[in-house]
């Protein structure tokens, strides 16, 4: 390769390569490995090469190192720049980096362009370049260093910069800012909020640990706020506070109203973590997700017959999945789904249902694919479940993944289907478990590292669980349930099989048709029949209640025919599925008002919107306005005898 | 042409009182829209024949639209006694529409 070649890949001068290249056959020559150069035909290595890992040399963080990659110079360079009061000659800057006066104006040109988008200017004046502007505004370019280049592992340990590149540039820009270590300014943060009183959040450590290092930076070189009356009287408000002014004491600085007030003010900017940053950047995704799965679960309700709409759970995890499906849809990209081909086996209806309401979605032409309606499906699946046993028996779940956002959400999913007693209700990265468990008032932590600590029991899970591994996590969980829970199939009977239409045989049942009931009026009658419903789960209990009301405020046209009635309340007190029973009393009631037509049969029924319930309604209309299949129904000595009038209208 | 079905939700009764109309139109050859509804949407609804329970006489007077009582809602003959001479002749003024 010739020289200039290399000074493009390395982005740095032709000198400061030459410059390597003598450092380079320096290090190799023992290696036995020679540098050759020649002019105009370039440099070229000769000799036995040993593996390139071995030939690398570990980068050690203390010296000035001429191996570092321009990002990393920009940002010691930016970070020297932005610390100081006073000018920094060029001088200082070679010497910082390691590389020619060339590159460093190269380099300082860079740093230049970006620090102008945050309002601050680069000067060149005779005694060396300075950065001028705005104090704040200073301050943050730092934050945004310090957040970009400081890593968790430079906080955690007492940091001798071995390991990756980055990792020393997080290293020393903090010592740019502070003689103190990480851990002494971890230590002096946590006393502050101690002595404040002030529960700090794993995400505000880290922002005041940064936050402490600037200000004390600034503060030395005698460079302080000056922030308007206004914004410090309201500064003075807040809880944070009391945490700046004890931060800034221990720093060293006491009484500085003005750096108070801006401690305070980013102390509590500094509450959000990054994925709550990345949730209010992502709204516009998250908007269409949450149409979609509205729509998506109005359309399976209706499909399914069963009121499903208030199920906020639900649409917050058809949410959490359809989000980044649907930006996967735009591209082309397809998540496998390890469990498809078994919900297609032993969940076909529900899958059959889930294709068909997406399909209902407004969707590109290729719609959703199949992995992703098998994920919909168990969604489903596990609202319908939560539904068969309301009230009780679910725990909440914060999710604790860090292996990116797909995996994240595939593990909720299958955690969603096969453990419907638990409910994700959050996810956290391992420094927020504390705050989103609190948020979400989860029970427990499901995560997939060891969390070093947890606020609540915590089950540690592979990111892709198989089935072993998901029944032992269910037999741990069991023991933090309050009841126990019998291991209960999904209600396959309260899906009718797939897409067609709810029949009237489906909801007319053997537990939902009782003859010769006694009642003493037409409220007890009511009662009487809502109870079947209630006791099929079609109906909460309120919804009984609603019945008798709606026959108070409406009248008696419940009345339909002689000797008829057919009560009901709206979907919203307490439906929970298309349902109905058939009540034959053993002595007619005379309704409200209606004396002259006394009532005998009663059929209650409960609808979830104006249309799941047509076909049902129709085959009821059918039956009752046959006089012969009614006179059945009366003279019928045994629940089976109505049934077959019940089947007899729905084979139409 | 537009039959509007009235009952005390508009999901219930109604529904099956629009069903009967509909098998009525189809076996009058008459095409006509129809609707269910419930008695606070009866008044803004453009409807050109209401029908609904005798009990609801009470709520609905003074209205501009013709409106069918029926006694018995499931008695299909009586069903189509009352509203078939009303919606043929609503389907001759309305010029065969």
């Amino acid at each position: 390769m010739t020289v200039s070649q290399l000074a493009l890949l390395t982005r740095a001068s032709p000198r400061t390569v030459r410059y390597d290249l003598d450092d380079l056959a320096r290090w190799l020559a023992p290696r036995g490995v020679t540098l050759v150069r020649r002019p105009r035909r370039g440099v070229w290595l000769e000799g036995e090469l040993r593996p390139l890992g071995k030939a690398v040399p570990r980068h050690e963080a203390a010296t000035a190192d001429p191996f570092l990659p321009s990002p990393q110079r920009q940002a010691l360079t930016a970070g020297r720049l932005l610390a100081t009061g006073a000018a920094v000659a060029v001088r200082d800057l070679t010497g910082l980096l390691g590389v020619t006066r060339a590159t460093v104006y190269r380099e300082l040109d860079r740093v230049g362009a970006r620090l102008k988008k945050r309002s601050l200017a680069l000067e060149h004046t005779r005694s060396g370049v300075r950065i001028s502007g705005g104090e704040t505004s200073r301050r943050w370019a730092l934050y945004e260093l310090l957040r970009e280049w400081v890593l968790d592992a430079d906080l955690r340990e007492e940091s001798s910069g071995r390991g990756s590149l980055d990792a020393a540039v997080g290293v020393r820009l903090l010592r740019e800012l502070t003689a103190r270590s990480a851990g002494e300014l971890r230590a002096l943060v946590a006393d502050a909020a101690e002595a404040a009183a002030y529960p700090l959040t794993p995400a505000q450590a880290v922002g005041l640990l940064f936050w402490s290092a600037i200000s004390e930076a600034r503060l030395r070189v005698g460079c302080s706020v000056q922030l308007p009356e206004r914004a410090v009287a309201g500064a003075g408000e807040l809880a944070e506070h009391h945490l700046a002014v004890e931060v800034l004491r221990r720093l060293g600085f006491p009484g500085d109203h003005q750096e108070a007030a801006f401690l305070a003010m980013t102390a509590r900017d500094a509450r959000y973590g990054p994925s709550e940053l990345r949730n209010l950047q992502a709204g516009r995704g998250r908007e269409r997700a949450r149409q979609a799965a509205l729509e998506f679960t109005r359309q399976a309700g209706c499909l399914l017959g069963v009121r499903l709409e208030g199920d906020e759970d639900l649409i917050r995890g058809l949410v959490l999945h359809l989000e980044p499906a649907l930006d996967r849809l735009e591209l082309g990209v397809v998540t496998p789904n390890p469990l498809l081909d078994e919900i297609k086996a032993k969940y076909s209806g529900l899958f059959a249902v889930a294709r068909q309401a997406a399909e209902s979605l407004a969707l590109p032409p290729s719609g959703l694919a199949e992995e992703e309606i098998g994920y919909l499906a168990m969604h489903l699946g596990a609202a319908l479940e939560r539904l068969a046993a309301p009230g009780g028996n679910v725990l909440r779940a914060v999710l604790v993944c860090e292996h990116g956002v797909g995996t994240a959400q595939l593990l909720a999913s299958m955690l969603a289907s096969r453990l419907p007693e638990l409910l994700v209700c959050g996810f956290a990265s391992s420094h927020e478990v504390e705050r989103v468990a609190a948020e979400c008032q989860a029970d427990v932590v499901i995560t997939t590292r060891p969390l070093a600590a947890a606020p609540l029991p915590a089950f540690l899970v592979h990111p892709l669980p198989d089935v072993i591994e998901l029944v032992a996590l269910r037999t741990r969980l069991q023991s933090l349930l309050r009841r126990p829970r019998t291991d209960r199939p999904l209600r396959t009977d309260a899906i009718n099989g797939g897409a067609a239409p709810l029949m009237l045989e489906h909801v007319l049942t053997h537990d939902t048709v009782a003859l010769d009931v006694e009642a003493r009026d037409w409220q007890e009658a009511i009662r009487k029949a809502g109870e079947l419903m209630v006791a099929t789960g079609a109906v909460r209990p309120e919804y009984v209640e609603g019945m008798i009301r709606s026959v108070l405020t409406i009248g008696p046209y419940v009345v339909v025919g002689p000797g008829i009635a057919m009560p009901h309340a709206r979907p919203e007190d307490g439906a929970v599925r298309v349902g109905m029973s058939c009540v034959r009393l053993a002595r007619p009631v005379v309704f409200a008002n209606k004396v002259e037509n006394p009532v005998d049969l009663v059929f209650a029924f409960a609808a979830i919107d104006n249309q799941s319930h047509l076909t049902v309604m129709g085959q009821l209309a059918e039956l009752l306005s046959t006089p012969p299949l009614v006179e059945r129904i009366r003279r019928a000595k045994t629940v089976e005898d109505v049934l077959e009038v019940v089947h007899a209208v729905s084979a139409t | 042409m537009k039959i509007l079905t009235v009952c005390g939700m508009g999901f219930g009764t109604s529904l099956m009182l629009k069903m009967f109309i509909q098998d009525l139109l189809k076996e009058l050859n008459i095409k006509a829209d129809t609707d269910v509804s419930d008695l606070g949407s009866v008044r803004g609804s453009q409807a050109d024949l209401i029908v609904a329970p005798s009990d609801m006489k009470t709520h609905l007077v003074d209205l501009s639209i013709p409106v069918i009582f029926i006694e018995n809602l499931i008695d299909k003959r009586e069903i189509r006694s009352k509203v078939a001479p009303v919606l043929k002749q609503l389907h001759e003024t309305a010029g065969g529409a």
